[in-house]
């Protein structure tokens, strides 16, 4: 009996220690100061590197397949683009810049030839050559191989092998975008042995990129080996990446304080527990996504431009980004301000700034004076778009619409997009890296993603325009219009583009995600 | 005894076969499909069509469900749609990590809650059984949720200390495997310690209260032989029908403590299948699931026969 006492005591302290862990303020709370061992920082050790170059980062989700030309998820597309490369890429500024290719010509405005760099070679030791181009372009446009990029190359007509470093493109017709969409991780090069060995690539893989696939332990943790004939010399720095599946947030958390993961993404609510803590940096960059509240279009009263322009002269879109975002969000239309040139300054645009009066005098003139009822479709999985469409209820009351929330899982939710099985609905979209993505994508009578049942000749003849205008000035104005364009018909409100954040340990550096790359972990070193 | 068994062996068929056409046609009642899932807002209607085909998706669903269940009978239990893998070798791969969690789990929630229950039950309505009760209730109420971030946080900040994030498997290194799910199965062990105490404490003390244990006393029997002896072998019935049940539902997966502490398991799975409406994940997973429950009745059928004689299977 004694020692059913003596575990009756042990199971009793289990207890106590657990709940007290609960107890009072949130845990998270307790000060972080309290945790570093290491000097105070006035002492500025000298900094030397850590034996082991194994960077541990904490990932949300499992990718889906390691296919470049197929695997869309982002939890695919972040491993992809570490192991495979495209002929251009695009750097911080929005220029596209050399990568597989080393420099380019564009002799008419349907010719482009590329000059590949010598000496690249694929993870199976074999060099990248002009033939290794063509056969993915052709992969691409296979229409058996359901690749997503298919829809970037659809006015590529011919692809030429001039020599074993030279390849030519042939387009149909002029098409701008055309460059930005070679900069896609799904515009990959990939090597043709490898594909018809396997099948596919999405469990095997064999790119030029910095990184070979190591250990892929299904929803636990993939290993990433530096490739040691990386044609960049000296990079990638790093030995090894290992990429633990870490789905819960306050989990990622926990692990990044005890050093268990050097590096995750996290969200904005998460800044303040850390803000004490000397082991935690934080790197962020204004992201391309934004959130919006999109009309049904065909539908009565939203068919009335007016109405529209009324409900978006209703919001005051700095508030949202003060409640939402915690000041962490900028204004932004469906080109962010990311794009430098190519963004219109919203700020000055009338219907991005709140005009209560002028609001209901459009509302009366539509014959609504007396407001209406509408219920706001929202994705429940974004809690931030939840939040904005929160907001959105209060703002609207105040010229008379009565807004209500219906949540939905997100399946549900994609299928009342697509299906324009809703009155308005709020959600986030990416902007890609083109502006012809960011507009005609959505907004063109004949855009794959326009699902407002929204249409404007005008609007259509800008983006059509800017589609095979290849001079960038010209090109430049022409969506400036369209924006301009849009924001007067609004068939969309656009609000913000959050910041977004990587946390990561402190003794780790090289690391500056930027909106066009967020996840450049050549140049990472670990410290002690 | 046979006989019983080959009969509940029979009666599996129309079990699973009702669970598979449940399964089935709720994953495909639910709005949204897996094509949407897979591409999202990129979708063309074309690429669409292609997947939609190449999925079978197309097909009517009697036709669908036919092809996979006849798919399932020959052991072939499809591919996934969104990683393109075979779904049967992932399901056993999964299951090895759940079932040693809820193998190790339950193994600690006998070592807490039967010697508790007993003492309880023993040293009724004194402070010890009075603690016992409250322990038992808190574990029973706290949700496991919270329970595990409670853990993780105070590990953390007290101790900065996390469990390892790479799971080795036990024949590989049982240390590594055991700081792995020792966590974890402390806290699903203390959840199901909860009710198992529950249970052990009122089913011993309605055996104590009955004659033949009036009657072992006054022949004199030491208090030892009569707990122990006597009356704990005759109030394991309950006992066990409620390990049985706790057991199978571990084995469905884990699914919160799983995802909090990141352990690849079958609970996690499933979790991502139903998001991406991934159907054969789903289906595969589910009815592999179904069919250890039924397993793990038949199991606790049968050991009651062995626990308790009066009871015997013709």
């Amino acid at each position: 009996m004694k020692k059913l006492n003596l575990l009756l005591v042990l199971v009793l302290v289990l207890t106590t220690v657990l709940a007290g862990c609960g107890n009072g303020s949130a845990p998270a709370e307790k000060p972080a100061a309290e945790q570093p061992k290491g000097e105070a920082p006035d002492a500025e050790p000298e900094k030397v590197l850590a034996d082991d170059q194994t960077l541990i980062v904490g990932t949300d989700a499992e990718p889906a397949g390691i296919d470049p030309h197929k695997s869309t998820a982002f939890s695919s597309v972040r491993i992809t683009n570490k192991l495979y490369e495209s002929l251009v890429q695009t750097d911080e500024n929005m220029n596209i810049v050399p990568s597989l290719a080393e420099s380019w010509e564009i002799p008419d405005n349907t010719t482009y030839v590329f000059k590949l760099k010598e000496g690249v070679k694929f993870h199976n030791g074999r060099e990248m050559k002009a033939d290794d181009v063509k056969y993915s372009f052709e992969r691409i446009l296979n229409p058996d191989n359901a690749c997503i990029a298919k829809s970037y190359f659809k006015t590529l007509s011919e692809i030429n092998v001039k020599d074993e470093y030279t390849v030519e493109f042939k387009l149909s017709e002029p098409y701008a975008p055309f460059m930005s969409y070679l900069t896609s991780v799904y515009a990959s090069i990939v090597p043709k042995e490898v594909v018809e060995e396997n099948g596919d690539l999405m469990q095997v893989e064999c790119g030029t990129g910095p990184f070979t696939l190591g250990e892929w332990v299904p929803d636990n943790q993939m290993t990433l080996v530096k490739n040691p004939e990386y044609h960049i010399e000296g990079l990638p720095k790093l030995d090894s990446v290992k990429l633990m599946v870490m789905t819960d947030e306050s989990s990622r958390l926990a692990a990044l304080r005890t050093g268990a993961v050097h590096l995750t993404t996290l969200g904005s609510q998460n800044l303040e527990l850390v803000k004490n803590n000397e082991d935690i940096v934080i790197k962020s960059y204004q992201s391309k996504d934004y959130t919006y509240l999109g009309f049904n279009t065909t539908i009565e009263p939203f068919n009335d431009a007016r109405v529209r322009q009324a409900m978006s002269l209703a919001v005051d879109r700095n508030e949202i980004a003060k409640i939402v975002f915690n000041g962490d969000a900028v204004v932004s239309g469906p080109v962010p301000p990311a794009f430098g040139k190519w963004a219109l300054n919203v700020e000055k645009n009338e219907y991005f700034n709140q005009d209560i009066e002028r609001a209901k005098e459009l509302l009366k003139e539509a014959g609504y004076e007396n407001g209406f009822e509408v219920e706001i479709t929202v994705p429940s999985a974004y809690p931030e778009v939840v939040s904005t469409a929160q907001v959105l209820i209060q703002q609207f009351e105040k010229i008379g619409i009565t807004a209500t929330i219906k949540q939905l899982e997100i399946g549900q939710y994609v299928e009342a997009w697509k299906t324009l099985d809703h009155q308005v609905m709020a959600g986030k979209n990416g902007s890609g890296t083109d502006p012809d993505r960011a507009l005609s994508f959505f907004f063109n009578t004949d855009g794959s993603a326009n699902v407002w049942g929204f249409s404007d000749e005008t609007f259509d003849g800008l983006v059509n325009e800017g589609k095979i205008t290849v001079d960038t000035d010209e090109r430049v104005s022409l969506y400036l219009d369209a924006q301009e364009k849009l924001f007067e018909l609004s068939p969309n409100l656009f609000f913000n583009a959050p910041m977004k954040y990587y946390f990561v340990r402190s003794n780790v550096e090289g690391f500056n995600p930027n909106v066009f790359n967020s996840e450049d972990l050549r140049y990472i070193q670990i410290y002690k | 005894m046979r006989s019983y068994i080959t009969r509940r062996l029979l009666l599996f068929i129309p079990v699973l076969i009702g669970i598979s056409l449940a399964v089935f046609l709720l994953m495909h009642l639910i709005p949204g499909d897996a094509v949407d899932s897979l591409l999202g807002v990129e979708a063309t209607d074309e690429l669409r069509e292609q997947l939609t085909k190449q999925f079978g998706l197309d097909l009517p669903w009697y036709e669908q469900y036919f092809n996979w269940i006849s798919g399932v009978l020959k052991g072939d239990f499809g591919y996934s749609i969104r990683t393109g893998k075979a779904i049967l070798p992932e399901i056993l791969s999964r299951f090895k990590v759940t079932f040693e969690l809820s193998i190790l789990s339950s193994i600690i929630s006998w070592i807490i809650a039967i010697p508790l229950g007993i003492l309880a039950a023993v040293k009724r309505n004194t402070w010890a059984d009075g603690l016992a009760r409250v322990v038992a209730l808190f574990w029973v109420s706290i949700p496991n949720f919270a329970l595990v971030t409670l853990l993780l946080l105070f590990l953390s900040l007290q101790f900065n200390y996390y469990p390892a994030l790479q799971y080795t498997a036990f024949f590989d290194n049982p240390v590594q495997n055991l700081k792995t799910l020792i966590f974890p199965a402390l806290v699903l062990g203390a959840i199901m310690a909860g009710s198992v105490m529950r249970m052990t404490r009122s089913s011993m003390l309605e055996v104590l209260r009955q004659d033949f244990i009036r009657t072992i006393r006054a022949k004199g029997a030491k208090e030892k032989v009569v707990i122990f002896k006597h009356a704990l072998k005759n109030s394991f019935s309950p006992i066990i029908t409620i390990i049985g049940m706790q057991i199978g539902y571990l084995l469905g997966g884990t699914v919160i403590t799983e995802q909090i502490f990141s352990l690849p398991g079958l609970g996690l799975f499933i979790l991502t299948g139903i998001n991406q409406r991934d159907y054969p994940v789903v289906q595969g997973s589910i009815l592999f699931f179904a069919l250890v429950f039924v397993i793990i009745n038949l199991i606790v059928d049968i050991l009651y026969a062995c626990i308790d004689p009066r009871i015997s299977y013709k």
